[in-house]
């Protein structure tokens, strides 16, 4: 009997199903959102006016419309400005502004405007963008030179939105090795970390030689967590530095490929004649305690391809090799120590050696790890670098002119 | 000397009482009219009558305002010349529309009106009739049922019992290829609606004794033949046992089609799934009964009955294992797929679009916003609509005579296709999806679980709509309970995978080569389990080409 009794109950309930569309709300629950409604946010700036204390927050956003071919237009993209004495007001007076419903899952790129960094909000905006579950922890995070109100309502060079621009341009600046750009997820894990620093991607508008403003991403800014209450915008890293960081530490999936060039024929009356494009294999680092003080060591494994040689020598000779080999060697050396260097002058962590001591010796790091702002300046670093391959290209050419 | 005619068992027929004796029985019974004597008694009573006028009056009262039957009255002018007085005198009787005239004529009437005096009484069956199959018939019911079922009912003056010669003449269709399951390569015949012919064309394909058939009418008034046909060696027991209980306890008034019976035997009535395969070829049949499944062939119809069939074997098709291998498990797995997509592609549609936008990658939301800008109806409504017109063109396609059916899909796909979305009361992803679903859908090779796949959709399409993702992995949880705890005449519904019969994956799920199926399925089979037909390792060829 109680079996026969719920199968139309059931029935009824489906029947009722359609009427619950609407139910639930946008915070937490089911909520119902037609698609059409939707106004979606592709990039977020968020500045701080520190004279009124006011979050400015700047969005990028889309309502594609109904036409034939290309589904966004640059009409459907447009730019909204809101003010709140919170970033959450802010967000939430955009809606003043907008006809459909801001989402935010697609904003692939956040950028965080100078002063924000420099005014010590950091706190409060990572946690808004910590906590609202609408933002993709995968997104970038830049640092904008300037405002980031100015970067996000920029024209784009290529495509039809800035969101679309800046997501083009961090894809190709990860393979190319120039900048670092750490994602929403990272940006949350290292800022939580005390101990560290860490970089990521400016963003800058330049004047080209058209006079037309350009929206580039080049250098990386250093990011210091070692104490909230510390400034935390530090100073910028160039090409060069960013290249070095990137050989100590892994931060894309795929290893970038660096372009060294050197002078190998002493007689040439170039200054560099080589060009090899190096790429990390693989890299050990480890960290030992010698009388009471811990001592990193990295051993790079690297491949190489020579690219270019103007050079009258044999490259097919073993000395050339090993000579090549060697002269490159330094420049890296040469390059990841000058970085160090200037990191341990201004006492900040960016390459995590913090956590490789706290991971491989506990019990050193429970004991030491208050005085970690004594300790890491002082720490002496030893690179080595190992050639898995050096391959010389398509041709085998002896010297210039003499094919063999 | 002892002559077997034809393939039934045959009876002789008593030899005549002499007349005295006639007499008398006649004396008690006379006074009855005949009308109150097939009043009062049960018609299987009424034994038949020694004299022939009064079987064929009470036929004649039984047929009344049948203007097909025919009593065919004969006198025999070679009859004993000694008793001249009784002139002795014969009856065909059958219904006019049912008999082949030529067999009539030619192997009952003449032979009878020629028959020679010695041979009078006794030798009826094995002398004078020269037709294939002759029944024996000793009371009125059978001799009415034998005239119904296309038979012609002869007696003679004096015999106790009638005889039934089979003459079946009613217009059959010839076999032809079946219209419903079309393959590109594979046997070409296809079943028609007798029963002798369709298990002709299963027998001819199974030449062993071992393949039995038992016969049961069910119908009280269609009197429907029905035929269960399966290999004593291979069926198990229990299924067998299942199947005859089933059909002797079925109670119809009429039975015409073998969808009918499907609906009385099943297991779950009210089960959205169908439970019993059905098919138009004999090959598909046969091959079912090599493994160890009972077919079930119904008079009148095409479509013959296999029991248990489990869901899997609604998946295949019969040209699975004609063609090559490789390209059959591509075709399984990719079936299973359309099944799916059949099942959850608009529900899919709204969950994702409504509740959980966020799971699609960012061009194709914007692709998919644009498209959907201006359509006034949320995406519940959107495809409630496009479905029920979807199902509606195929409906129309499939009622209307074939020449106005083309002219329907064109129309349709003009209105649905392309003025709905230009109207912008539509998305073109809408159609897309529908369009895809409902093609999904007819790659289904057994229609009626093409059919329960297309009306699940709709309840899936409103829990979608409801609840989003969350709903339809709780309906396809409530789905997937449903499907593994269903029993098919004992058998689980989802096996091989539920139970679990990892050897009879090779031929049930996948397509493995044929050396390689060695095994009977499992959930059918208990003691037989190895195709004895196939060699463990095919035969090497010995020494080098010359």
């Amino acid at each position: 009997m109680m079996q026969k009794r719920w199968k139309p109950l059931l029935l009824v309930a489906l029947l009722l199903l359609p009427l619950l569309q609407g139910c639930g709300t946008a915070e937490g629950g089911i909520a119902v959102r037609e698609l059409n409604q939707l106004n979606v946010v592709m990039l977020t700036g968020v500045d701080y006016d520190p004279k009124h204390k006011k979050f400015i927050i700047t969005i990028q956003s889309v309502k594609p419309s109904r036409e034939k071919g290309a589904a966004v237009k640059p009409e459907s993209v447009y730019t909204a400005r809101a003010t709140g004495d919170t970033i959450m007001e802010a967000s939430k007076n955009l809606r003043a502004q907008t006809s459909g419903k801001l989402v935010w899952f697609y904003s692939r790129v956040i950028i965080f405007g100078e002063t924000l960094v420099k005014q010590h909000v950091m706190r409060e905006v990572i946690d808004f963008f910590a906590r609202n579950r609408e933002i993709r922890y995968s997104s970038w995070v830049l640092i904008s030179k300037g405002a980031a109100e100015d970067i996000v309502t920029a024209q784009p060079n290529s495509e039809v939105m800035m969101g679309y621009e800046l997501v083009g341009i961090i894809n190709n600046q990860g393979e190319w090795g120039r900048t670092v750009v750490v994602s929403q997820r990272d940006l949350i894990n290292n800022y939580a970390n005390p101990y560290i620093g860490f970089v990521t991607g400016q963003v800058k508008k330049i004047k080209g030689k058209d006079k037309k403003d350009k929206i580039i991403i080049e250098d990386a800014v250093v990011l210091n967590s070692f104490n909230p209450r510390d400034p935390i915008y530090n100073n910028v890293l160039d090409k060069k530095d960013v290249r070095a960081l990137r050989m100590f530490q892994k931060f894309s999936k795929q290893e970038p490929e660096f372009v060294y060039s050197v002078l190998l024929d002493k007689k040439s009356e170039r200054k560099f004649d080589t060009a090899v494009q190096i790429k990390i294999d693989n890299r050990k680092i480890k960290s030992v305690i010698e009388n009471g003080r811990p001592k990193i060591m990295i051993d790079l494994f690297v491949q190489g391809t020579i690219l270019e040689s103007g050079a009258h020598v044999d490259i097919g000779k073993e000395n050339t090799v090993i000579e090549l080999e060697r002269r490159i060697q330094n420049k890296i050396v040469g390059d990841m120590k000058k970085l160090l260097a200037k990191m341990q002058k201004e006492k900040v962590d960016i390459f995590e050696f913090s956590s490789i001591i706290h991971r491989q010796h506990k019990k050193y790091w429970r004991e030491h790890k208050q005085h970690w702002r004594e300790i890491y300046p002082n720490i002496p670093v030893h690179i080595s670098i190992h050639w898995t391959n050096l391959r010389s290209g398509m041709i085998n050419q002896a010297k210039a002119g003499e094919a063999r | 000397m002892k002559r077997v005619i034809g393939m039934g068992e045959f009876k002789k027929p008593k030899r005549a009482k002499n007349l005295h004796e006639i007499e008398r029985e006649k004396g008690q019974e006379q006074e009855q009219p005949d009308e109150d004597v097939l009043k009062n008694r049960p018609l299987e009573k009424i034994g038949i009558d020694p004299i022939t006028s009064v079987n064929v009056e009470r036929l004649k009262v039984i047929f009344k305002d049948v203007d097909v039957f025919v009593p065919h009255l004969l006198t025999f002018p070679n009859a004993r010349e000694d008793d001249a007085a009784q002139v002795p005198e014969g009856v065909v009787l059958f219904l006019d529309d049912l008999v082949n005239e030529t067999v009539v004529d030619l192997h009952i009437i003449r032979p009878l009106l020629k028959m020679g005096p010695e041979s009078f009484f006794e030798h009826v069956e094995d002398q004078v009739i020269t037709a294939k199959k002759i029944i024996p018939v000793d009371n009125l019911k059978t001799a009415v049922e034998m005239i119904t079922a296309g038979c012609t009912v002869v007696h003679v003056e004096h015999m106790t019992q009638a005889l039934a010669v089979v003459t079946p003449g009613y217009p059959t269709r010839s076999v032809s290829e079946p219209e419903a399951e079309p393959l590109v390569r594979g046997p070409r015949e296809g079943f028609t609606e007798t029963l002798q012919g369709n298990t002709a064309l299963i027998r001819k394909r199974l030449r062993t004794p071992e393949l039995k058939s038992e016969m049961i009418k069910i119908g009280q008034r269609s009197q429907t033949m029905v035929c269960f046909m399966y290999m004593r060696e291979l069926v198990t027991e229990d299924v067998l046992d299942a199947v005859r209980q089933r059909l002797q306890r079925v109670n119809v008034d009429i039975l015409l089609e073998s969808a009918q019976l499907e609906e009385l035997i099943e297991d779950s009535v009210y089960s959205p799934f169908p439970q019993i395969l059905s098919t138009e070829r004999p090959d598909k049949v046969a091959s079912a009964l090599a493994e160890g499944r009972v077919a079930i062939i119904i008079d009148g119809t095409p479509f013959v009955l296999i029991v248990p069939s489990v869901f899997y074997d609604f998946m295949q098709a019969s040209e699975d294992f004609y063609q090559r291998f490789y390209f059959s498990t591509a075709i399984r797995i990719l079936r299973m797929m359309t099944f799916l997509i059949a099942l959850l592609g608009p529900s899919f549609y709204i969950a994702i679009t409504t509740f959980h936008q966020e799971l699609i990658p960012t061009p194709l939301l914007l692709t998919v916003i644009s498209a959907r800008a201006g359509v006034p109806f949320p995406a519940l409504i959107e495809a409630l609509i496009m479905e029920i017109s979807f199902e509606v063109l195929r409906e129309a396609g499939v009622r209307l005579p074939r020449p106005v059916g083309s002219a329907v899909s064109i129309v349709g796909a003009l209105v649905v296709g392309q003025a709905v979305v230009e109207a912008g009361i539509i998305s073109q992803s809408m159609v897309i999806v529908v369009a895809f679903t409902g093609i999904a859908s007819f790659t289904v090779p057994s229609f009626n679980m093409s059919m329960s796949t297309r009306l699940l959709r709709f309840p899936m399409m409103l829990i979608a709509a409801g609840f989003g993702l969350f709903g339809i992995a709780i309906a396809l949880v409530a789905l997937g309970i449903h499907m593994c705890s269903m029993r098919t005449f004992g058998v689980p519904y989802m096996s091989p995978i539920a139970p679990m019969h990892g050897r009879t994956w090779g031929s049930e799920i996948f397509v493995l080569p044929y050396p390689m199926r060695k095994w009977r399925q499992e959930y059918l089979q208990k003691k037989d389990l190895k195709r004895s037909a196939v060699p463990a390792n095919p035969p090497q060829q010995q020494g080098g080409d010359r």
